[in-house]
């Protein structure tokens, strides 16, 4: 009987033994691993995942300071929308600022990490196109989103996995991991290595042959060059600025274009994900077109334009270009999330030019400024009519502070134009959607977004405890 | 032939019909015929004091391994009964075992009829759970809950997660809404893990299955997977409440193990059974308030033009006379009881039944159910048909049959075979935290923008919806899923000799769920939603397959005549597998259209996930003279989530079991039984598959397939241990007609699996688990049942249980605090060191005269600069409440203050706790005149607060709320002209503290204690007297009303509707699922259910 009990336990052991093993080597079909993203096959995915992280976090940061200035009103439902709607640009505990600095987070160490893999790829295999071209794809995108940070935040901090890195206020901060360190002690410093990506890849597109490539990262110059300056003007009330390093770009892009309405856009799909901020105006409504921009129905959708032309006194072409965009059709349709976001263009090389005209005393009738803003609005309509003509009704500065709304629409640029030159929202009466009294945009003006709670609390640097140990 | 005789004819051609085709389904063939030298042993066996003919009664001759259970009518047959003199033994549980002397003759039938006592104390109770083998409780040092399913069987209960809510201490069942259909939430003594799905582990007939929600659904609450198992085919539950009973279940079981038992054949002639209920479902309005409003509010800013307006005013005017009637002037609030406008009477039709029988060989039960209800949303009730959408309904159908068999070939080997399969259609509207609710949507309604019913659709109003979409374009949006489930399960008992026995069970579980959540084309036919006016779609299929495989064996040896040593041992091997895919996108070419492949923004998703568990016990018990019993074991455990480096995670225990009323000269009446026990255990949790490797997933680009950083990674990665010690004790009173059974237990998770918020910077956003927190929990658990009053005819049987819990999150191993809902601000519960998980945080009114912000700088301003502030109508938007500062999760910052825009603190006030210090129940059970019942079951609360998520947007939220009559009044004395600064400056203080909330001050003015007593069951039955029924040719037959949630009190201040709904219902993990509990979030009240039941046997 004693046997009778023993073979079938000892095959029920053997069997688990034998089995077990096997058993709990579990396959993931669904993710790659750490080794398999470095392999040179996945190259083209490391690039291509760089470009997504980079237009997730760009549709996700632009939109905080989009409301805080004139572009966007909150009419929602969630009110941390109308805190920024009354100029709270600094407090790390919105929700909204909270839920897109790690969107943001993600897509600078995304984009980093492509260039330290696709570097590695060139250079174990020189000559090689396709690794030079993501390469540079991978150089391009980290300027765009370097750029984008240092436009966007106050501060900022760049970690590696599980190491937490310093704030750049704080002095030390480095991006990139060991051994591929690049140090940046200042927001200018951030916007110094994404103009230097964008050289570097501009020179390996143009000897790759890409020019569409390498007109993009032209572009992306021009964007990064004047906003540099930008950066510097942004605490005080000024005029024009001069955009000299940004020049040569602009020119060269103005040339490219020859005229046309040339974009260099981040496109949204089903395929890839939707744009943020386009669905929060479009699909949810949590924001509309700012009421200084349009006007609304008692939906609170849009039913005509507020802002006119100052110069044609019609509708503003510029503005109704732009917010057609946004809605993929007429800027009176519903709209989706899946349009594009326009990250620098021919108008914006146009305006830099022309105020960099302004800015060297070349307005007034017959100037270069004129010659610049007419340039640019012959996009919309080359007819004569349609022309500034300075020394008229509408000023040199006013024409070209409109020229930049209009033709920068929603492109995480207003609200350094208002910081820099005076400006406040506070006309419209849509609700809560003013600047109050003891916010930050009002009490110090050129404060952009804050390094948020989520960070604050996970980093060892900014949460009190400290990283020894 | 008489009528009668026809019946019983046509009842006997059925019977033998249905024994007909279940023995050709398994090639049964009967039993030889007894042998000539043998007689027949019949009876009936009732409760002595109310004569109801019980159930389930294990009538047996000792010795002899002749026995039986009686039938629904208490009856009870014995056939092949040796002539000669036996003793005849009947035992049920909660009843004292009754025996007598019975002589039978050669070829005759003996009548030997059984009235037992009731007891309120169970020692002798057979369980198999976290025991290995079946044993009487009193050898089991650790408490073990069983659940007699026949106890309840008058009970107003439709669904599993009823049939267990409230009837042990320790057990809660959460609710999610109101809305048919939806799951409860299981929890046993809190929290075991701050990670992992906090659910327990449930079995079916020994095999593990799916304990998760039902897929999909747009909105709060999912069904459940356990309400696929229809009431009426379980026999009993056991309940495991923490690692100290569950070692022996390893990994999974921290949180407790809940085994189910359905009900097998017992052998004799076909017993039939159906049961048909008919419900009426009533949401209760008592606690909603109407929505109220003023004209003049959109003139409250400082730029808006004459409120006054002559032709503005006129046009409002007729448009509320014409909608409301009525025409309020400026500032003038009025109000409208639109709320219950959603809802009607639903109903529900249940129908069941099941067959049993067999023979000594083989015995059967089969049983099918069909359950159809709509629940009390109804929306479309105020508006006309739409020919071209369908509105969406909270409807749920559910069939289910369950099966079987049992096969005795000889006397050692017993063979048996359980399926469960359950077919589900739910549909729901879009309801919880959802811009698109439907619910919510009326909750957040503003009169003055209504207008009157436009059929067209195009432009029309109804309800004044400010934002989003309208109430009626809502309703069109479709939410259904189809499940399926499938349980089967083989087992295998042998026994080649007295004293050992193996055990095999062999089982798959297999769900299926496919979800859809849908818009049609031109839903929006008000044009008001700008949200894909074309339409869109989602759907889901996910498929789990959980296989289990148990191999145990137990060894009874005897030293001398004191000692018996019970050895036992074990493996089991788990297989798990998730499928999931689906896709989803918007805008289709037209109308009809309603397939993924017709949109025109279409994305796909697939992922697949495994988990193996490889485990093995060992454990042995020793009992001393039957009285002390000592038990010590161990369970190793290998699972695939940690990879194949990892060895395996071993879970010890030890229990004791000294029952001195047994084992001493015990003649105390009064102290009738007297057990002292204490258990000490294991158990552990891990985490999902694949949660130790840093991983990359997919991330499409415009310019090509790209990745993307997913999981960070662990390389460390272990289960978590749960470690539980409890005492306790059960002392029978009177004669044990009274009991009580305390329990105090504590325990430790360490090694707890933190979701670590990493360095957002640092490229993974997602958090990673990490082995670093410590929770503790303890509590106790008391129950108190007894026969309070017994007479002829008449019984009063009363019952109560208290559970008190603690828990703190004692470390977070350095790991930043975590908060529920990641940034969105509305959900309070946080994980905080130092206090219990889910704990409230936020935002409170200043302790000052005047708790207002008005110059943007955080301090109190003088009454004159006040008064200066309110000398032109203000609105709420214009200023915020102070609040006191404090530091990040701890103390008040002395002196300073708050709000937006300005000072240095945080708005994190510790604000609450959202689970109870004491929760349990109470009630009685009354036997009357003969044939009545009377049963009550009556939950509590206490110590507990809630926070009203829909009760703050409606005070608070500039666009879509401050339609309460509060709030109403307050906003329109301060934005009133004709107001006084005084008014003004009072309006507003009364603001600060009353009204104002959500964000920034998030928290503010919406938690409050919330504790509660629910009378959450009655029912009155009828058992027709046999004498009639018999006539109908049944066994027996009864009529039963039922009531179920009949009354809710509130004994804090708590301002919402139900406090037991939630803004998160049943779901399947994370931090969400554990810890964002007590936060009513536009939820539809549990309803009121009136249930008329017939059931009847033959």
């Amino acid at each position: 009987m004693k046997n009778r009990i023993k073979a079938p336990l000892t095959a029920v052991a053997a069997a688990l033994v034998l089995s077990g093993c096997n058993l709990l080597d579990v396959d993931n079909p669904n993710s790659l691993v750490e080794e398999s993203i470095r392999l040179e096959a996945a190259a083209n995915g490391v690039a291509n995942g760089s470009l997504q992280l980079v237009s997730n976090a760009i549709s996700d940061i632009w939109e905080g300071p989009s409301v805080v200035a004139d572009e966007l009103d909150w009419i929602g439902s969630r009110d941390a929308w109308g805190s920024l709607d009354q100029g709270a640009i600094d407090d790390p505990n919105n929700e909204f600022l909270d839920s897109a600095f790690p969107t943001l987070g993600r897509g600078v160490w995304m984009a980093q990490n492509a260039v330290e893999i696709l570097a590695g790829h060139v250079a174990e295999n020189p000559g090689v196109d396709s690794f030079e071209k993501d390469y540079a794809r991978s150089l391009m995108f980290r300027g765009l989103i370097l750029m984008v940070v240092a436009e966007s935040q106050q501060d900022m901090t760049f970690s590696y996995k599980m190491t937490d890195g310093p704030a750049v206020s704080s002095g030390g901060a480095v991006i990139g991991s060991e051994g591929n360190e690049i140090p940046v002690a200042s927001m200018d410093a951030v916007m110094d290595v994404a103009i230097s990506s964008l050289v570097d890849a501009k020179t390996r597109f143009a000897a790759l042959g890409e020019d569409d490539l390498e007109l993009n990262a032209t572009a992306l110059l021009v964007r990064a060059e004047s906003s540099e300056e930008i950066m510097g003007a942004r605490n005080s009330v000024g005029g024009a600025l001069d955009f000299a390093d940004a020049i040569p770009y602009a020119n060269e892009l103005i040339a490219a274009a020859s005229g046309s309405d040339w974009k260099f856009n981040l496109n949204y799909s089903s395929a890839s994900s939707g744009c943020d901020l386009c669905g929060n105006i479009s699909d949810r409504k949590e924001n509309q077109f700012d009421q200084s921009l349009v006007t609304w129905d008692a939906s609170n959708d849009v039913d005509g334009i507020a802002l006119q032309d100052p110069i044609s006194g019609g509708d503003d072409l510029a503005l109704i270009n732009a917010m057609d965009q946004f809605r993929g059709g007429s800027y009176l349709d519903a709209g989706t999330a899946f349009v594009p976001l326009t990250v620098t263009s021919a108008r914006l090389a146009h305006v830099v030019v022309a105020e960099h005209e302004l800015a060297n005393g070349n307005g007034g009738p017959g100037g270069a400024f004129e010659a610049a803003i007419n340039a640019l609005r012959d996009i919309d309509d080359s007819d004569a009519g349609h022309d500034f003509t300075s020394g008229g009704a509408v000023s040199d500065v006013e024409a070209l502070q409109h020229s930049r709304r209009v033709n920068t629409l929603l492109q995480g640029l207003r609200l350094q134009d208002m910081y820099r030159w005076g400006l406040e929202p506070g006309s419209d009466s849509a609700p809560d959607a003013r600047w109050q009294p003891g916010a930050t945009a009002s009490t110090s003006p050129g404060t952009m977004l804050p390094i948020t709670i989520i960070e604050i609390r996970a980093n060892c640097n900014l949460n009190g405890q400290g990283c020894s140990g | 032939m008489t009528s009668s005789t026809s019946e019983r004819l046509t009842s006997g051609m059925l019977r033998g019909a249905v024994v007909l085709a279940l023995a050709l389904m398994i090639g049964w063939s009967p039993a030889p015929a007894a042998a000539q030298a043998t007689g027949t042993l019949v009876g009936t066996v009732r409760d002595a004091a109310t004569q109801r003919p019980l159930e389930a009664v294990q009538v047996y001759i000792g010795g002899t391994g002749i026995g039986a259970l009686t039938n629904a009518a208490g009856r009870f047959l014995l056939l092949n009964v040796p002539a000669g003199e036996h003793t005849l033994v009947a035992e049920l549980v909660g009843y004292r075992s009754g025996s007598q002397t019975v002589t039978v003759a050669a070829g005759q039938s003996v009548v030997a009829d059984f009235g037992l006592q009731q007891t309120a104390i169970t020692l002798d109770q057979i369980v198999v759970t976290g025991a290995g083998i079946a044993t009487e409780k009193r050898k089991l040092g650790n408490t073990i809950a069983t659940l007699d399913a026949s106890s309840l069987e008058n009970a107003p209960i439709s669904d599993f997660s009823q049939m267990i809510a409230g009837r042990e201490p320790g057990l809660v069942a959460l609710p999610s809404s109101g809305y048919t259909g939806e799951g409860a939430r299981i929890r046993i003594r809190g929290s075991s893990s701050l990670s992992q799905l906090n659910e327990p582990i449930i079995y079916v007939d020994g095999i593990r299955v799916n304990r998760q929600a039902v897929d999909g659904n747009n909105g709060q609450g999912n069904p459940s997977r356990l309400d696929d198992i229809p009431p009426e085919s379980i026999e009993r539950v056991e309940i495991l409440k923490g690692a100290a009973a569950a070692t022996l279940y390893g990994t999974e079981a921290s949180n407790g193990v809940i085994q189910i038992f359905t009900k097998r054949g017992r052998a004799g002639a076909p017993s039939f059974s159906a049961q048909a209920d008919w419900s009426a479902i009533s949401v209760p309005t008592n606690r909603m308030l109407p929505v109220a409003d003023y004209i003049g509010r959109d003139c409250e800013e400082v730029d808006c033009t004459d409120p006054g307006d002559a032709a503005t005013l006129a046009e409002i005017q007729g448009r509320m006379q014409d909608r409301f009637g009525v025409s309020p002037g400026p500032f003038e609030p009025f109000e409208a009881d639109l709320i219950p406008e959603m809802l009607s009477t639903g109903f529900n039709q249940t129908y069941s039944a099941s067959v049993n029988g067999g023979s000594d060989a083989f015995q059967y039960f089969v049983s099918a159910r069909i359950a159809d209800e709509d629940g009390p949303y109804n929306p479309q009730q105020n508006f006309p048909v739409v020919e071209a959408l369908d509105v969406e309904t909270d409807t749920n159908r559910r069939a289910a049959f369950t099966s079987n068999f049992t096969v005795i070939p000889n006397q050692k080997i017993r063979i048996g075979v359980s399926t469960l399969y359950s077919d589900m259609e739910h549909h729901t509207p879009d309801n919880g935290n959802n811009i698109y609710g439907v619910f919510s949507s009326i909750l957040m309604t503003q009169l003055r923008r209504a207008t009157t019913q436009s059929e067209t659709g195009e432009g029309s109003n109804y309800y004044g919806n400010p934002a989003f979409a309208t109430t009626r374009e809502n309703m069109y949006q479709q939410n259904f899923v189809n499940a399926q489930h499938f349980a089967g399960s083989a087992n295998v008992g042998f026994t080649p000799t007295d004293n050992f026995r193996l055990d095999g069970t062999f089982g798959i579980d297999f769900t299926s769920d496919d979800a859809v959540a849908f818009r049609p084309y031109k839903w929006a036919l008000d044009g008001f939603s700008g949200s894909t006016p074309d339409g869109n779609r989602s759907v889901e299929e996910y498929r789990s397959r959980e296989i289990t495989a148990d191999l145990k064996g137990s060894l009874i040896s005897n030293f001398g005549d004191n000692i018996e040593n019970t050895f036992l041992f074990g493996g089991q091997g788990f297989l798990r597998q998730n499928q999931e895919a689906g896709g989803s996108g918007s805008v289709f070419p037209g109308p009809g259209l309603e397939t993924l492949s017709a949109l025109a923004n279409e994305g796909s998703f697939e992922s697949w996930t495994r988990v193996t568990q490889l485990g093995g016990y060992l454990q042995d018990q020793v009992g001393i003279n039957d009285w002390v019993f000592v038990t010590l074991g161990g369970r190793w455990d290998a699972n695939s989530a940690f990879g194949e480096d990892f060895s395996t995670a071993f879970y010890p225990k030890a229990s004791i079991s000294i029952v001195p009323s047994q084992g001493l000269d015990w003649q105390n009446e009064t102290f009738s039984t007297f057990r002292v026990r204490g258990a000490i255990g294991q158990s552990g949790l891990q985490p999902d598959a694949f949660a130790k490797f840093t991983t990359y997933s997919p991330a499409p680009s415009e310019e090509g397939p790209g990745v993307q950083p997913s999981n960070l990674g662990n390389d460390a990665l272990q289960p978590e241990v749960s470690t539980e010690w409890e005492i306790g004790a059960e002392v029978g009173l009177f004669n044990d007609r009274w009991s009580v059974d305390a329990t105090y237990w504590d325990r430790t998770v360490s090694d707890a699996l933190v979701a670590r918020q990493f360095s957002v910077t640092g490229g993974f956003t997602a958090e990673q688990l990490v082995n670093i927190g410590e929770l503790v929990g303890s509590g106790f658990e008391v129950s108190l049942r007894g026969t309070a009053l017994q007479r002829e005819g008449f019984s009063l049987n009363v019952f109560a249980n208290t559970a008190y819990l603690s828990e703190e999150i004692t470390s977070l191993g350095g790991a930043p605090p975590l908060k529920t809902g990641g940034s969105y601000p509305r959900y309070r519960n946080f994980l905080v060191e130092g206090y219990t998980p889910g704990a409230f945080f936020g935002a409170t009114t200043a302790d000052v005269p005047i708790p207002l912000n008005l110059d943007g700088s955080c301090t109190v301003p003088s009454e004159a600069d006040a008064l200066a502030y309110f000398a032109t109508p203000r609105s709420p938007s214009d200023f915020k409440p102070l609040a006191p500062a404090n530091s990040d999760f701890g103390e008040p910052i002395s002196g300073q203050y708050s709000s937006n825009n300005c000072g240095e603190g945080l708005l994190l006030s510790y604000l609450g706790k959202p689970t109870p210090d004491f929760a349990g129940s109470f009630g009685f059970n009354m036997s009357f005149a003969q044939n009545f019942e009377l049963n009550t079951l009556f939950e509590y609360k206490q110590g507990i607060q809630n926070q009203d998520l829909s009760g703050m947007f409606r005070r608070a939220n500039a666009v879509i709320g401050r339609n309460t009559p509060r709030a109403a009044e307050l906003g329109s004395i301060m934005g009133d002209p004709t107001s006084s600064a005084q008014q003004r400056l009072d309006a507003a203080v009364a603001w600060a503290n009353e009204i104002e909330g959500l964000s920034p001050m998030s928290g503010m003015n919406g938690v409050y204690d919330a504790g509660l007593i629910r009378f959450r069951e009655l029912s009155l039955t009828y058992r027709i007297p046999s004498d009639i029924v018999e006539g109908w040719g049944l066994s027996t037959a009864t009529l039963n009303l039922g009531a179920r949630n009949v009354h809710m009190w509130i004994f804090g201040d708590y301002t919402g509707m139900d406090p037991e709904t939630n803004v998160i219902g049943r779901c399947n993990g994370g931090l969400d699922c554990n810890f964002l509990n007590s936060t009513e979030g536009w939820s539809i009240p549990i309803p009121r259910r009136f249930t008329l039941s017939t059931r009847v046997t033959f």
